[in-house]
């Protein structure tokens, strides 16, 4: 065997010393002590809901990293940072979802959860195992409060914002008779339908045809021809992006470009170059009306208008409402646990939630309910807006400010020539 | 309306017809309820998606080389597992429905679970007829679909492997005593399928998108006009597709939309019944 003598030694162990001060920090950082809390979240990565759960998914990273970057949180004297795991639900909460509510809530112990689609999915399993819940997407009608007391919406619900478009279609574009076209065996349709037909009682507006096409359809021809039979001045589309886009490029393909289309998908431009195609987005988009949150580039606030550049420079795609609420979500979570002064027991994390203020530093721009909670009875609410399309810069703008109050609405702004000035 | 609902019907029954005539193909030659061409199709439209829109081909060049793809990826399908079922019939449909996995997935590896837009040039354009109005990919569609069968019949009718392969599908064992190839009509049935699967692709991709298991739900129509056409008859397939089409359009108008793919598996629930065996089934002769 080779003996190394002790001089080489001494020269080898100074030089390991030396290397390690030097890669070592001068002072140790706060987050070198604290402790990680994983917060678990069931998106839909992939499906027919995949243009939701990576920008929500993307937009929670960066709330976890700006609270991390400043040394993350302190509850009862220790300091933590926050984790996410993502569990991609496959669009399919009932099978895929619901093992991966296993996995996150009996196996991971996670203190809190954080879901977005097919809420139903997992009544049983809240019953079982019940943690606080928070929702980022499924503003289904009814309410999907309505399935457990552990859940809160961090959004506004379907009445916030669908009857505020059926609303300018009537008082903005002087549109009276609406087809409805939406989406049979989804719930966010359905949930539109309904409050279509509240709101066009409500203001005299006439809704002349419902077309309801089934699941996995493909060609709307049928559909499309039974809804304008009736001569409407306006077609509202229900569902989510991925259903409302194809059916608004067969729209045009059919030669329908006169009537306004609106729908409640949160389309961002970058979606719909992708679903409809290049160039032919842009004339299919000229006529579209989309009624959703307020959005991260038409917001006023610096903070919210930092979160739109640095998520487009990331990510290079337009960040939609959805991210907001998203980005802010680990902020309620800190919030909840520092008020509960736990990061394990999700009674006390839970009972905490039902009473916390609405956090510092969050982009959403949430209206307050009494006394300041950010929860009104579970559901955190938000201004909602209408955008319409600008043609010349291929993007959208606001064209329409409001919030419900009931059938009400209130707070109302129109913007008169919205692409101007964007 | 009427015109409107005819034209739409002629439309699907179009792409009825050319996906069904792909799967009665193969099921002619080597009685193979092929599943795995949804799969094939999807390989195809990423093909032309991807020559497209990341190589920057021209969109014809690119469904040149989806086509090509398509061809490719059967032809796989049949030397890496159909050939070994050959005999085993109870296994085929087995095997078919795990390569329509296998093939799915890949696609939503390779490319991810995001629908996307394949738009060839005219993918805006507006033809109207009278006072009905076809969209140019409606057109588009019609046209391949009647190019792709005239082209197959003059194939199987009038070359020497065409006929190869009717002999093939009429009785294997009567056709390789007489020194035909049987691996090689197989393996030619199979490219022609792909081919076809192919030209689905390009026709059907454009009015929709293109994403994972974008065929999944039309091939199912598409075997209830293999059947109503007698299952491996190329002619009958053709002629029921077309039909389904028009029968799902009127429905659609005069009963209601929302049953829509009903009236397709209603007929197909009476066919069994009244004529297990087809409407254009002739036992001797298939393929044709």
């Amino acid at each position: 065997m080779r003996r190394v003598s002790n001089d080489r030694l001494t020269i080898l162990a100074g030089t390991a010393l030396a290397a390690a001060l030097l890669l070592a920090p001068s002072t140790p950082s706060r987050a070198d002590d604290a402790k990680t809390v994983t917060v678990g979240a069931i998106l839909p990565i992939t499906g027919f809901l995949s243009t939701l759960g990576p920008p929500e998914r993307d937009a929670m990273q960066m709330g976890i990293e700006d609270i991390n970057k400043v040394g993350g949180f302190e509850v009862g004297g220790q300091r933590y940072t926050l984790k996410l795991k993502v569990l991609d639900d496959e669009s399919n909460p009932a099978t895929v979802g619901v093992t991966a509510y296993r996995q996150l809530v009996d196996v991971d112990k996670v203190p809190v959860l954080v879901i977005a689609a097919g809420t139903r999915n997992y009544q049983a399993l809240f019953r079982r195992s019940p943690l606080p819940v928070l929702n980022i997407l499924d503003s289904t009608y009814p309410s999907i409060l309505d399935v457990d007391k552990h859940v809160f919406l961090l959004r506004s619900d379907t009445p916030a914002y669908v009857p505020g478009a059926v609303w300018y279609l009537k008082n903005v574009l002087k549109k009276e008779r609406i087809a409805f076209i939406g989406a049979g065996a989804d719930p966010y349709s359905a949930g539109i339908e309904t409050w279509v037909k509240k709101a066009a009682e409500e203001y005299g507006v006439k809704i002349v045809s419902v077309v309801n096409y089934p699941l996995n359809t493909t060609n709307f021809a049928p559909f499309i021809q039974a809804a304008m039979a009736e001569k409407p001045d306006a077609i509202y589309l229900g569902g989510v992006t991925q259903e409302v886009l194809p059916v608004a490029k067969q729209l045009f393909q059919s030669g329908i470009r006169d009537l306004p289309v609106v729908h409640n998908s949160g389309v961002t431009p970058t979606q719909a170059k992708q679903i409809i195609g290049d160039p032919l987005y842009n004339d299919v988009m000229a006529n579209n009306y989309d009624f959703a949150g307020t959005l991260p580039e038409t917001s006023d606030n610096p903070a919210t208008k930092k979160f739109y550049k640095d998520f487009v420079t990331r990510f290079n795609q337009y960040p939609s409402d959805l991210t907001m609420w998203a980005y802010d979500t680990p902020f309620v979570l800190v919030v909840a646990m520092q008020k509960a002064g736990t990061v394990t027991d999700r009674d006390k994390i839970y009972q905490a939630m039902l009473g916390m203020p609405v956090p510092a530093n969050t982009i959403s721009g949430w209206i307050p309910a009494d006394g300041g909670k950010l929860f009104h009875d579970r559901d955190a609410q938000t201004m909602s807006e209408g955008i319409g399309w600008c043609s010349d810069k291929k993007t959208i703008a606001p064209v329409f400010l409001y919030f419900m109050d009931g059938l009400k609405v209130t707070r109302e702004k129109v913007v008169a020539d919205a692409c101007k000035d964007h | 309306m009427l015109i409107q609902a005819a034209v739409n019907g002629v439309v699907l029954g179009s792409l009825f017809a050319l996906l069904a005539v792909g799967l009665t193909l193969t099921y002619g030659v080597m009685e193979v309820p092929n599943f795995a061409q949804a799969g094939v199709i999807t390989l195809s439209a990423y093909a032309m998606l991807w020559l497209n829109q990341t190589a920057a081909c021209p969109f014809w060049i690119a469904a040149l080389g989806g086509l090509v793809v398509g061809g490719v990826v059967s032809v796989l399908t049949e030397r890496i597992a159909y050939r070994f079922v050959r005999t085993r019939p109870l296994a085929a449909p087995v095997v078919a429905l795990g390569l329509l996995l296998i093939l799915d997935n890949t696609a939503l590896i390779l490319f991810g679970g995001d629908h996307v837009s394949l738009s060839p040039p005219y993918a805006g354009d507006v033809i109207y007829v009278g006072s009905a109005t076809v969209p140019a990919v409606g057109v588009a569609l019609i046209g391949t679909t009647a190019v792709a069968l005239l082209a197959l019949w003059l194939f199987l009718q009038r070359t020497k492997t065409g006929r190869a392969i009717r002999a093939v599908s009429q009785n294997a064992e009567a056709a390789a005593i007489l020194g035909i190839r049987l691996e090689r009509q197989y393996i030619v049935s199979f490219f022609i399928s792909g081919i076809l699967a192919g030209l689905v692709a390009f026709a059907y991709g454009p009015m929709y998108a293109v994403y994972p298991y974008m065929a999944d739900a039309i091939l199912l129509n598409a075997f209830v006009v293999v059947v109503l056409g007698g299952l491996g008859n190329v002619a009958g397939a053709a002629v029921c597709g077309l039909l389904l089409g028009l029968l799902e359009s009127f429905g659609a108008i005069y009963v209601s939309a929302a049953y829509q793919n009903l009236f397709g598996f209603a007929v197909l629930l009476l066919m069994i019944v009244l004529r297990p065996a087809g409407l254009f089934t002739n036992r001797s002769r298939r393929v044709a």
